[in-house]
């Protein structure tokens, strides 16, 4: 720094940092050299650089915690909503026109999304009011549809006005061949979540706030294996959520290998079973 | 993991250090450490990738700190000499002693002026050079090599006459 304005107390400390330019620093060693004062005071300002780097060092050793990484994982679906819509736009894009006036692009801004969900092996997923289970382990402990849920896969259309509880938004294939649909299940508050406390991470679910169960489920022999499902919260009086949550689009981004279909092809699909 | 993640994992030993640095108490510095994090990851989409994520991360930490601090207003607690949670190393032997060390430097650091103790903490306990240091804060370089001096004569005369605890860093024999 050519700043002639800087004074010598200033001087002395930017010369230990290294920050003088070669010439002023060269000038300014000799003259510590010269002067027994000036030479202590640098000496006492070194030993107090190095005791504070040193005092801290500790501090940057050591591997990041345990929570820095659940922080990023819980982080990871939000990130990659942008991605996954662009994507789906550009999908959109050179797909066929659509029948279904669906707008699975727009994150409405007053709906919360709960932490990723756990689910532990036995526990079903209830919602007050619709069903008394609405997802439960198979044989096979795979999640499964029943109920309410199963019948508004099984026979509801998208394109048709849905007034119950239970909405169906995408209707898709997967890379296996199965036949995919999006669904979401709303009620009042504290009505939706794993059947056993404790048994998971549950929904955020602030008092007086409607709760929903969204998530994916695919056509299989024996009936809908739910394939992603989690609580999310909304605002009272936004009875319908437009549009999928974060969690569903990374689903369907993930299994879809055709669609999502078009009115006339969805009713098509119900005819012939979902397959 | 992807890249960002990566380089935030990589970066955090800093960012805690730099907490710790900025922060008056080893509570205070883990609040501001997590929140950092927090408000990282959710301004990832701004960070571009190419630049200093050291430089932006930073700046992210120390906003924040500015932002709390303003809230929380002049009072402050004294530092409890038994004040416990900063982690201090793995070597059990040295670790009493580092941490009592740490809290007397955090004692002085405590008590310089905000805009002193953040270039100390850049410049002489990070380790960030002068032009670094202004980039991170916003603030021209003379500005900042003025308030480094400013700070490390302050401390020289806080730290006058208190030894060191782990017999480290200290020359002048007292």
């Amino acid at each position: 720094m050519d700043d002639e304005q800087m004074t010598d107390e200033d001087r002395l400390i930017a010369w230990l940092d290294g920050e003088l330019p070669a010439d002023e620093a060269q000038a300014f060693a000799a003259r510590v050299a010269a002067d027994p004062a000036l030479a202590a005071e640098a000496e006492r300002q070194r030993a107090l650089a190095q005791r504070l780097h040193a005092g801290f060092a500790p501090l940057a050793e050591g591997p990041a915690p345990a929570w820095l990484g659940e922080a990023m994982a819980a982080s990871r679906p939000a990130a990659e909503v942008v991605d996954l819509a662009q994507r789906r736009a550009a999908r959109q894009r050179g797909a066929k026109a659509r029948a279904i006036p669906w707008s699975a692009l727009r994150w409405p801004a007053g709906i919360a999304v709960a932490a990723a969900v756990v689910l532990a092996i036995g526990v079903g997923w209830t919602l007050r009011g619709v069903s008394p289970v609405l997802i439960a382990p198979g044989a096979d402990g795979a999640l499964q549809a029943r109920a309410g849920l199963a019948h508004a896969l099984d026979t509801q259309l998208a394109s048709a006005a849905q007034s119950g509880p239970i909405r169906i938004g995408l209707t898709f294939r997967a890379h296996s061949g199965q036949v995919c649909r999006t669904f979401e299940a709303q009620s009042g508050p504290g009505n939706a979540g794993p059947g056993k406390a404790g048994s998971g991470k549950g929904s955020s679910g602030k008092a007086g706030s409607a709760q929903a169960l969204a998530g994916v489920a695919c056509r299989a022999p024996d009936g809908w294996a739910v394939a992603e499902v989690s609580t999310v919260a909304a605002d009272p009086g936004q009875y319908r959520m437009a549009g999928e949550t974060p969690a569903q689009m990374a689903a369907v981004d993930a299994l879809m290998a055709q669609g999502p279909y078009d009115a006339a092809t969805e009713a098509k699909l119900a005819i012939a079973g979902w397959r | 993991m992807d890249s960002f993640e990566r380089d935030l994992t990589d970066l955090f030993p800093r960012l805690r250090r730099l907490a710790h640095a900025l922060a008056r108490s080893p509570a205070e510095a883990d609040d501001l450490v997590q929140g950092a994090v927090e408000r990282i990851l959710r301004g990832r989409g701004q960070w571009q990738p190419g630049t200093r994520f050291d430089a932006w991360a930073f700046r992210i930490l120390r906003n924040l700190w500015i932002d709390t601090t303003r809230a929380l207003g002049r009072s402050r607690a004294r530092l409890a000499p038994e004040e416990d949670g900063a982690a201090v190393g793995h070597d059990p032997r040295g670790q009493i002693e580092a941490r009592a060390e740490l809290m007397t430097l955090m004692q002085a650091m405590g008590r310089l002026p905000d805009e002193q103790r953040e270039a100390i903490a850049l410049v002489a306990i990070d380790g960030l050079g002068y032009a670094e240091a202004a980039q991170v804060l916003g603030l021209p370089l003379g500005t900042v090599s003025t308030r480094v001096a400013r700070g490390r004569r302050a401390l020289a005369a806080l730290m006058d006459g208190v030894p060191p605890m782990d017999g480290r860093g200290d020359s002048d024999g007292r």
